[in-house]
């Protein structure tokens, strides 16, 4: 949505200024950029809010990541479609935010059945979003373990998530995956091990 | 569950370790780690370290499902795969190429003319050039042009494009809800002069006459956001 009007936008975003925060302001920048096309600004903004989104998004869908990352991206696209209908008249992530917390809403009446008038959800949820940023952010410490443990194969992530997340007995894990007892209890060893190498390697006291 | 030699007993007993701290054993095979931490002080070690990973993964769950996830770098590649940007790159390419045409026409009188006028000859011939040239232009370039369409006068406008309603809201333009119910069309909002609070928002591509009334429908639902919404006269 591109929206033109005489009395906002131009004034307002060169009122923001360096004092206001440095990351409203670069952020506000960009979305001037954005507006004008500028892909490079694109990629700088979502780089920097897409982590701490899907992040937000994935604690509200239980961890469903990667329904979290489809919604967020979904949100970024709009960013980039309204980018030149920012006002300033809030800071540029609580705009970002809105943007993801409403799509996100929408899945979740759309999916899960929630009311049109129940508007406990969208509190909850705006709750949450009023956090500081920083809560949302993932630390450099996190960003080593989530970098390490992508080095898990699927088979051993599928395993690990089915003994500590599920905490299922290794009767059913043979059953659903369809093989013996024995190489359920194989393959969670060799799992463990490797989770405990990588946890130990990112400095954690195991 | 028999016991064999130590090795394959300590083996078996870390083997099953993860179910034992989950509780998820058999009463026999319970019995049979009991038996084994009480044999090997090195059990008890790995069983202790079996409860931090356990507690480590249940506090940060999210990160072994982060973990899962593309990165953000890989992400941002499938985003703009999406219609938006290739939308935008066509139009940025347009640009670029009719910037070089005027260029290139430019050029082409300037070595037509250099150093055979005075001042006032060649601002005379540049106007009546110019002149033509837009004539030409306005009749010829609809013509060739694929991505135009020729709209004879008398068609009116139920063929245009240009459809707009008119809405009366009672938050800023930019307010995400409002920017959430048009996400589905390409729009533009402006403010009509004079009416506070009244836009007007018109729609690059005509929607069907079942998306504009559910459109409606929608903004019509939404008191907190809009206090007015109809079809632009």
């Amino acid at each position: 949505m591109d929206i033109t009007t005489e009395y906002m936008g131009a004034e307002l975003k060169s009122d923001l200024s360096p004092a206001v925060g440095d990351k409203a302001y670069e952020d506000t920048i960009l979305l001037n950029r954005i507006a004008e096309g500028d892909r490079e600004a694109f990629t700088t903004l979502y780089l920097s809010y897409q982590p701490r989104l899907v992040k937000f998004c994935s604690r509200i869908l239980n961890n469903d990541v990667a329904l979290a990352a489809d919604i967020v991206d979904e949100a970024m696209i709009e960013v980039w479609k309204s980018a030149g209908s920012f006002a300033g008249r809030s800071l540029p992530s609580t705009w970002i935010h809105s943007i993801t917390r409403f799509r996100l809403i929408g899945y979740l009446r759309k999916n899960k059945e929630v009311l049109l008038d129940d508007d406990s959800i969208e509190k909850n949820i705006e709750d949450d979003s009023l956090l500081p940023e920083e809560r949302a952010l993932l630390s450099e410490r996190n960003e080593n373990i989530v970098h390490s443990l992508k080095k898990l194969s699927d088979k051993h992530r599928e395993v690990i998530e089915m003994v500590y997340f599920r905490e299922l007995s290794v009767k059913n894990i043979a059953g659903m995956l369809q093989i013996s007892e024995n190489t359920v209890k194989t393959r969670m060893f060799y799992a463990r091990n490797k989770l405990k190498e990588i946890l130990l390697n990112t400095g954690l006291s195991i | 569950m028999s016991l064999g030699s130590n090795n394959q007993i300590f083996e078996e007993a870390l083997k099953l370790l993860p179910w034992y701290a989950s509780g998820q054993l058999t009463s026999t095979e319970m019995n049979y780690v009991d038996d084994a931490l009480k044999a090997y002080p090195e059990l008890q070690d790995q069983l202790k370290t079996e409860y931090k990973i356990r507690n480590f993964l249940n506090e940060e769950k999210d990160l072994f499902y982060f973990s899962a996830l593309e990165s953000s770098e890989e992400r941002l590649k499938a985003v703009f795969n999406n219609e938006v940007f290739n939308v935008a790159n066509t139009r940025i390419e347009d640009a670029a190429e009719d910037q070089q045409q005027v260029l290139g026409i430019k050029g082409f009188i300037q070595s037509l003319l250099s150093g055979h006028m005075t001042k006032a000859q060649y601002m005379g011939f540049a106007s009546v050039v110019t002149l033509s040239i837009a004539l030409l232009f306005a009749f010829v370039e609809p013509l060739v042009n694929p991505k135009n369409t020729f709209h004879p006068a008398y068609v009116g406008t139920s063929q245009s494009n240009d459809t707009s309603i008119l809405v009366g809201l009672n938050v800023a333009p930019d307010d995400s809800r409002l920017i959430g119910i048009l996400s589905e069309f390409q729009t533009r909002t402006v403010e009509v002069a004079g009416k506070k609070g009244m836009y007007r928002i018109s729609f690059t591509e005509k929607p069907s006459s079942q998306d504009l009334k559910n459109l409606l429908k929608k903004l019509s639902k939404n008191e907190k956001l809009i206090w007015f919404v109809g079809e632009s006269y």
